[in-house]
């Protein structure tokens, strides 16, 4: 079956406010629908501390990302040995010995989508054939912020736009650098005019005492499976069917 | 000195010290009514003290209930108990094993005994499948039962699903918590599966219960009802019946007439009922549904006028339920609003009381918890000072409170929770950790949601009628014990 490619509409806001202390932007004006690409997506996190007492502590992890018209798959990757030994915990916990219910938002893919302005999100276990379904009131138990702009662009177009352009990194061709710095926080967005998403996302503090970077790489090719829909007979519960 | 006789003259004495415990308070209680804050630890009652009425001011209960006692909460099989045998200690004078409901010390919860999947339904329906063994363990009878035996009318309240561990553990017997189409199904009279302890003569059943999780009692669609009962049996008609009135809001229940004298009220069609803080502030249609469920309050006091109906009195419990659940999240805000909710619930129970018993000379009033959670309580703050938010100290200047890297933390944390930083902690503002779905940092990271209980002693509060027997330290198995003595029962 050949992906959705290129139909997907989207009403973006024409005109933004800026505001000084949270680079939050209030959305005015008139809406325009342009297309959006179905994309396959590898994202690496990589966050850097230098603590006051001369630690650096970092981290790393990967993503996957699918995204399709209404919807968004991503999936934590994880080294085989981890595989292995979440497969044989969750045997354990739903399986011979006593067990503690148990949910684990971050290693389990999950699925976003959208449909009639209504984001839902759920979580599939394969391992126990289960689809956990997470109402809103509960979005930021698993660190979703409710947003389906953010979960489909990975960063609001809008702001990321309305960000001037920098005056240290040069743009080319459809990719653009966008800057801003606010009392020793700076912010760099490395976008991708053609894809509509962003290539880097920068933070941290001048001082250097924390420093994230988000890089996305776009596949060049779209895979046709939709795992989401990979889940036929499966038992459907809720995020509070794992509060004792 | 002679063994044997030690032995002999050191029963006589328990046995007498026992007898005069009980002998003291018997059947002074015409009506009990036993309010079960879920995970409301210490740490928990003073956050919420402070988050309503500030340092120097007392939640309701702390004044109404005169009588105060410490509790030990482990279980058979466990330091840190799960709200299944701590529950059921309470109601039944038995330490069971985590996750067993109301049953026998040697009743097994895991292995083979958990229920499974119905898989014979697409969507498959989880839990449907009961496989407790027969003679895994036998059932063993609730201060609810033997009240009902009595004569007493009986009712179970609570703000999480009705066949949730807490309410379950007062009418129904089950190897593990998790079987709730079959603990439901113990409620229906004349069905398969009914629990017949609950049967008074011609008289038959819970008479008021109330909570949610509509889904365990009406049949299961594959469209519209994925996460119903799979038998295709709606207990819901059944017990209309058996001659329940049923409503499924709070309009309906409004307008029940309080003569009523059997009454099922489920409030949610899935899960549980909304945290009060997203009941109390939603005014839309959406997301939710709190605009149509009652408050805990509301859902008391009109169980209590349907309750009095019977001259012989009435033992009932209430569940603040969800004051677990945001503690599982380590979402201190929604844990301290459900606790405000339960206290004003708990006020509300003793002025509906005292209209008819103005002293509580006949009606006996305990609050309590099941078990503690990990939330705990940091740095030297300022009097004053917000509880949920960053910790100023009371020192000159009231300067943020800080770790040893210079950044600032808030006054509730949790031992253990989801909200633990990979690489390192960063500066926190008001703004972030006083917004309703902030979740608390953590000092040992686990999974969403599974926040653990702890392992701490709870409070214990009574007023009333025989609430003289409760103090000192005791173990949870001995508040049965005071609660059938005091009913005469």
């Amino acid at each position: 079956m050949k992906p959705f490619i290129n139909n997907y509409k989207v009403f973006c806001t024409l005109l933004l406010v800026l505001t000084s202390s949270t680079y939050a932007l209030a959305e005015q004006g008139a809406r325009k629908q342009v297309d959006v690409p179905a994309l396959d997506l590898s994202i690496v996190y990589y966050d850097r501390a230098l603590t006051s007492d001369g630690v650096l502590r970092e981290s790393r992890y990967e993503e996957t990302m699918l995204r399709r018209p209404g919807h968004v798959w991503v999936a934590r990757v994880l080294p085989k040995w981890a595989e292995k030994t979440l497969v044989a915990h969750e045997h354990k916990e739903h399986g011979d010995e006593h067990d503690h219910k148990h949910f684990n938002h971050v290693s389990l893919p999950r699925h976003i989508s959208q449909d009639g302005g209504q984001v839902k999100v759920e979580y599939v276990d394969h391992t126990n054939k289960q689809v956990i379904n997470i109402v809103a009131t509960e979005f930021e138990n698993v660190d979703f912020d409710g947003s389906w702009i953010n979960a489909y662009y990975l960063a609001d177009p809008l702001v990321v736009l309305a960000m001037p352009l920098s005056k240290n990194k040069a743009s080319e061709g459809q990719f653009s650098w966008h800057e801003l710095e606010r009392k020793g926080i700076f912010q760099r967005v490395l976008w991708d005019a053609k894809n509509l998403i962003p290539r880097e996302i920068e933070t941290g503090r001048n001082d250097g005492s924390i420093f994230r970077k988000v890089s996305i790489k776009v596949n060049p090719t779209v895979s046709a499976k939709l795992p989401w829909l990979d889940t036929t007979g499966y038992v459907q519960k809720e995020y509070s069917d794992f509060l004792d | 000195m002679n063994k044997q006789i030690f032995k002999a003259s050191t029963t006589a004495v328990i046995l007498a010290a026992l007898f005069a415990s009980n002998a003291y308070a018997a059947g002074v209680a015409k009506n009990v009514i036993f309010f079960l804050g879920d995970g409301m630890g210490p740490t928990v009652v003073t956050a919420s003290r402070i988050y309503q009425y500030g340092e120097h001011g007392s939640l309701k209960f702390e004044t109404l209930l005169e009588r105060t006692a410490r509790i030990k909460t482990y279980s058979n099989d466990a330091q840190t108990t799960d709200s299944a045998p701590s529950m059921g200690a309470y109601m039944t004078g038995v330490k069971a094993n985590n996750e067993v409901i109301s049953m026998s010390i040697n009743t097994i919860a895991s292995g083979a005994n958990k229920p499974s999947a119905d898989t014979t339904v697409t969507p498959n329906v989880a839990n449907a499948v009961n496989n407790c063994a027969v003679g895994n363990g036998s059932s063993v009878p609730t201060v609810l039962e033997l009240a009902k035996a009595s004569g007493k009318a009986v009712g179970a309240v609570t703000t999480t699903e009705l066949t949730h561990a807490t309410p379950a553990a007062t009418y129904a017997h089950i190897c593990n918590r998790n079987a709730a189409f079959h603990i439901a199904a113990q409620l229906a009279p004349n069905g398969a599966g009914y629990n017949t302890a609950l049967t008074k003569d011609t008289d038959l059943g819970v008479d008021v219960l109330m909570g949610g999780g509509l889904n365990h009692f009406t049949p299961y669609n594959a469209t519209t009802n994925t996460k119903g009962r799979v038998d295709a049996r709606d207990l819901t008609a059944e017990m209309a019946a058996a001659g329940y009135t049923v409503a499924l809001n709070k309009t309906a229940m409004a307008a029940v007439p309080n003569t009523t004298t059997k009454f099922l009220g489920l409030y949610s069609t899935t899960s549980h009922l909304e945290y009060e803080l997203d009941r109390a502030t939603q005014t839309t249609a959406g997301v939710g549904a709190g605009l149509t469920q009652p408050t805990l309050a509301e859902m008391t006091v009109k169980s209590i006028k349907m309750l009095s109906n019977n001259p012989n009195g009435f033992f009932l419990m209430v569940e603040g339920g969800r004051i677990d659940h945001a503690l599982h999240n380590t979402n201190a805000k929604r844990a301290l609003v459900d606790t405000i909710a339960f206290d004003d619930a708990i006020a509300a129970a003793i002025a509906e009381i005292k209209l008819t018993d103005p002293t509580l000379a006949n009606t006996l009033i305990v609050v309590t918890a099941d078990h503690d959670h990990t939330m705990t309580f940091n740095g030297y703050g300022k009097i004053g000072n917000p509880i949920l938010d960053i910790n100023r100290s009371y020192s000159a200047g009231n300067p943020e409170s800080t770790d040893k890297n210079g950044v600032n933390y808030t006054t509730l944390v949790f031992g253990n929770g989801p909200n633990r930083l990979n690489v390192a902690r960063t500066p926190l503002t008001t703004a972030t950790v006083t917004a309703d779905n902030y979740l608390q940092e953590a000092g040992v990271r686990t999974a969403a949601g599974s926040e653990t209980h702890g392992g701490g002693d709870v409070m214990l509060f009574a007023t009333g009628a025989g609430a003289q027997s409760f103090k000192g330290t005791m173990e949870n198995t001995q508040v049965f014990s005071i609660l059938k003595s005091a009913l005469g029962i």
